[in-house]
């Protein structure tokens, strides 16, 4: 500000330098003139001075062209909003408070989407990148993408990588389990990955890796030699070649953070990414794609399952595209949610100013009166009314911003380790700033109008001497109350969901079972006999522990891990084959039982069988209907046995089709050993880590209770309660201010009609009942209009929820009623108090 | 000393057509206007600098200070393209209004 001042002064006086010289000029001139026509020099001044009329109304006048007039208006309207909000300090620090929360909250939702769905992978041109699943497959072979890879179909490239690969890291005598990203060898140069230092992995590479940056740093001390040194994963040196910068983001998106990128092998599944052609567009490139899997049919035909060509999908890997038909679409429909909601929350706080500012300004009506009357016009009234909701929404959207940086700090630091680990790095941008500043102007706009409108209504004083019910106020917390049922209610929903959730049984026993992840050096156990070998040992082992009732293994983990299974299943009873997409997987003897899932018709596996299949309930009953399965045949394997449906990936999914195989034992390096328990499982954590290692020191091991090993499963349930359930706190609190304000305001208004009623002899029970028919007259409207509101609202949440939890269940609304009633009652419990204290003879006296 | 006012709009188009023929000073383009007019045309100080003022804002004018013929320091304003150009547009739009006006009065 002083800068504009000191500009505006400096040209002023060398401006008025200027004209008053060139005034004396033209005077001096005129004074020649007339003196020259015989007037005397004395009268001829005069005349000459006559004629010139005011120097300075020539001054101002000639000022007014120069200097932007706006601008002094503005720093005028800026330096007294700044006075008044400071003498007012109760009124601004509400008002600073409510916009802060509500802008942080906004913002800060609008950055963990923005970064989530929105943020560009380390990729050159990220937007010409398509990812593509042949025949629906997330992965495929390497055989397949390299005969895809090595025949031309792909003129700009086609790379490989698997996301979530495990790799065991050997590092000073100790195993741990690490994620790598697994990469073709041209990943590296055709996605153009930049680099911190170092290259990229080259093709034809097996023994190389690059390191993220924060791998580097928080394992390896942010070694400044790394590059060119020796790492051991999984029993072989690799070299480190390249470090990665510590923005580095994935091309899968979603915050996923391996710790290093390593060289695909014969055995990796790869998902698929290609480039587009310059300007191509999206039917182009599928047809190009499609050409390319018909030329792989012919090379390398499936057999008993979809074609590579079939079922093709086909996505771009940033914008909105990309979220189509993926798992973005449920995550997008999700944040899509959050933003609605913290947006109404902003409502609420900008209402609750709005109010504040309405209150204010009936106080200063004298004010208004005066400086109207001093000549100031409507239109200066009011924009000078604006600027000081400008001067809030805008100390309010910086204390927000601040809000957000502490919020997103903390975000940052939260990683999520299990199954996959996950980070986020948000960092403000320039999206965050223009986003903020939208937020501001929107809501000075929201709180400054209709108070500033009303204030400078020509006659202020005629609307105030009636009292209707159809006041802006009341209608404004009317409107306030409604929204906050709505937040509310979606709160209380997403609290009664992880509350369900925790509480849900999931089909099996997460209380007594324990998971360890064995994870070995696959050099040291080359054969399949050596594997099995040291699976049976560990399964024994295990077995003799104190404590532990029951160990068997699996493929895949409950909750953790997904393996659907598309291909076709024939039984004895029809010719037909039937298609079904199912979780499948491989289970030890005795698997059920450790799980505590219930066999419900025939038997699950013992040591000694090699063949045949385990179906749940649901897949028995579509494919054998109301016939006893047992002794059936699945794809010409006899049916052993039926078990119980359970939870497999997600807590939301409904009865998923599931069917089991034998476990061989001697598959690949991870062991997934189960373990029931039958004393509490903490306690035979150290036993069984001791026992395992005992048997393989160079192993990677994990060990927790199935309880702990649910953070995926749940992460819907507690991400939704935590937000919303703070959303919904915040918005009950906003809005409790709001109601106590106005009625301390109408309270305040009435003094005289109270203190009138006292003097005639009212009795306290009818001062409060008078002060609190008030507050309920709003409440019950708020009410009433916001359990409608939120019945339709918070019907769409039923994506979100766990299946048999209804969003228009009476219960929720009965609480949130009830909640808000008692906020509401406790709101007018302060004015009422006011009200018994009003002293009849200093109320008649007031003005 | 009475005097007819000038229609609206007309001071720009007039001072910019005195300053056509060269530089020169606020005394002497108030005089020029007198003069040209026989008389009939005066022109205000009080209306003039804020006008010339309004005219240096929108770059149709320059002001440099010089010499006078009387020797003094006085400010001379002197006619920028953009002011050519202004000129052009409002005398053509002066002639256009004043025949329409005319136009009007004959037949009428």
């Amino acid at each position: 500000m002083s800068i504009f001042r000191k500009l505006a002064f400096w040209r002023q006086t060398y401006f008025e330098a200027d004209l008053s010289e060139e005034m004396r000029f033209h005077q001096e001139c005129r004074i020649d003139e007339l003196t020259a026509s015989g007037i005397s020099p004395a009268d001829a001044a005069i005349q000459a001075r006559r004629e010139f009329g005011s120097f300075l109304r020539v001054t101002e006048r000639a000022r007014d062209e120069w200097t932007f007039r706006w601008l002094e208006d503005l720093l005028t309207d800026l330096r007294y909003a700044a006075r008044a909000l400071a003498r007012d300090r109760a009124f601004t620090l509400t008002a600073l408070a409510s916009l802060a929360l509500g802008i942080g909250c906004n913002t800060t939702i609008f950055s963990v989407t923005a970064e989530l769905l929105f943020s560009q992978p380390s990729v050159h041109s990220p937007e010409t990148f398509v990812r593509f699943m042949p025949a629906g497959n997330s992965h495929i072979p390497m055989t397949e993408y390299r005969y895809l890879a090595e025949n031309n179909l792909f003129p700009l490239g086609i790379i490989g990588s698997r996301e979530d690969s495990e790799v065991n890291w050997r590092q000073g005598g100790e195993s741990y389990r690490l994620f790598a990203t697994r990469v073709t060898g041209n990943y590296f140069s055709v996605a153009q990955v930049p680099l911190a230092s170092g290259r990229g992995i080259a093709p034809g590479e097996t023994n190389t890796a690059v390191l993220t940056h924060h791998f580097w740093q928080t394992r390896l001390a942010a070694d400044p030699a790394i590059v060119g040194r020796t790492l051991t994963f999984d029993g072989r040196p690799f070299t480190v070649v390249g470090l990665l910068p510590a923005n580095h983001r994935t091309i899968f998106g979603f915050g996923l953070a391996p710790a290093v990128y390593l060289p695909a092998d014969e055995r990796t599944m790869l998902a698929l990414h290609t480039r587009t052609l310059d300007g191509e567009a999206a039917p182009g490139t599928r047809a190009r794609v499609l050409a390319a899997l018909n030329a792989l049919d012919q090379a390398h035909p499936r057999t008993g399952s979809h074609k590579w060509s079939e079922h093709l999908q086909v996505r771009p890997i940033v914008g909105l595209a990309s979220m189509k038909n993926g798992p973005g679409n449920a995550v997008a429909l999700f944040f899509v949610m959050l933003l609605t909601v913290v947006g109404l929350l902003l409502l609420i706080a900008c209402t609750n100013v709005a109010n504040l500012l309405l209150a204010r300004s009936s106080a200063r009506r004298q004010e208004f009166a005066i400086r109207a009357s001093l000549g100031a016009s409507r239109g200066r009234l009011l924009r000078q009314l604006l600027t000081e909701s400008l001067v809030i929404s805008l100390l309010g959207a910086a204390a927000g911003l601040a809000l957000n940086f502490a919020l997103t700090g903390l975000l940052n630091r939260f990683e999520l380790s299990a199954p996959v680990p996950l980070r986020l790095q948000i960092e403000p941008d320039w999206r965050l700033l223009a986003y903020t500043a939208a937020l501001a102007v929107l809501s000075a706009v929201l709180i400054g109008l209709l108070p500033a409108w009303r204030a400078t209504r020509p006659s202020v004083n005629e609307d105030l001497k009636r009292h209707t019910p159809f006041n802006l106020r009341n209608i404004l917390v009317v409107g306030q109350l409604t929204v906050s049922i709505v937040v509310l209610a979606a709160a209380f929903l997403f609290g009664r969901n992880l509350v369900q959730s925790l509480a849900m049984n999931p089909g099996f026993d997460t209380q007594q079972t324990i998971w360890a992840n064995f994870r070995l050096v696959p050099e040291n156990y080359a054969t399949p006999e050596k594997r099995a070998a040291l699976t049976q040992a560990a399964l024994d082992g295990l077995r003799q522990l104190p404590g532990v009732e029951a160990v068997s293994m699996t493929d895949t983990v409950l909750l953790n891990d997904d393996t659907t299974h598309g291909g076709p299943i024939r039984t004895d009873l029809s010719p037909d084959a039937v298609l079904l997409q199912r979780y499948w997987t491989r289970v030890g003897p005795g698997y059920f039982a450790t799980m505590g899932i219930p066999v419900v018709a025939g038997r699950e596996f013992n040591d000694t069988d090699q063949n045949g299949v385990v179906v749940n309930e649901a897949l028995a009953r579509r494919l054998f209907g109301n016939v006893n399965p047992i002794g059936h045949t699945f794809n010409n394997q006899p049916i052993l046995g039926v078990v119980r449906n359970t939870k497999y990936f997600s807590l939301a999914e409904h009865q998923r089709y599931a069917a089991f195989e034998a476990h061989p034992r001697n598959t690949g390096p991870i062991i997934h050993l189960m373990i029931r328990s039958a004393v509490p499982p903490d306690t035979l954590l150290r036993p069984i880590q001791q026992a395992l290692l005992d048997l393989d020191g160079s192993a990677a091991l994990e060990v927790r209770p199935m309880s702990r090993a649910m953070t995926l499963a749940l992460l819907p349930s507690r991400a939704g309660a935590a937000v919303l359930g703070s959303m919904g706190f915040l918005g009950l609190v906003l809005a409790s201010i709001g109601l106590y304000g106005v009625l301390t305001y109408s309270v305040a208004r009435r003094l005289r009609e109270i203190g009138v009623r006292i003097a005639l002899g009212a009795s306290p029970r009818e001062v409060v009942r008078l002060v609190a028919a008030d507050g309920f007259r709003l409440v019950g409207t708020g009410l009433a209009l916001g359990l409608l509101a939120a019945f339709f609202v918070t019907k769409p949440l039923a994506m979100f929820l766990v299946p048999g939890l209804n969003p228009s269940d009476p219960l929720s609304f009965v609480v949130v009623a009830a909640v808000l009633g008692t906020v509401g009652l406790l709101a007018c419990f302060g004015p009422a108090r006011r009200a018994l204290r009003v002293d009849p003879m200093q109320a008649l006296r007031q003005d | 000393m009475t005097q007819p006012d000038l229609l609206p709009g007309t001071l720009f188009l007039l001072i910019l057509r005195v300053l056509d023929g060269g530089p020169l000073h606020g005394y002497a383009i108030a005089k020029r206007i007198k003069e040209c007019s026989q008389e009939f045309l005066s022109v205000e100080e009080g209306s003039l600098y804020p006008a010339l003022n309004r005219m240096l804002v929108k770059g149709w004018v320059t002001a440099k200070w010089g010499l006078s013929e009387t020797n003094r320091k006085a400010r001379f304003y002197e006619l920028t393209l953009e002011g050519r150009q202004q000129l052009d547009a409002e005398s053509q739009g002066f002639d256009r209004m004043v025949a329409a006006i005319q136009l009007v009065l004959k037949t009428a």
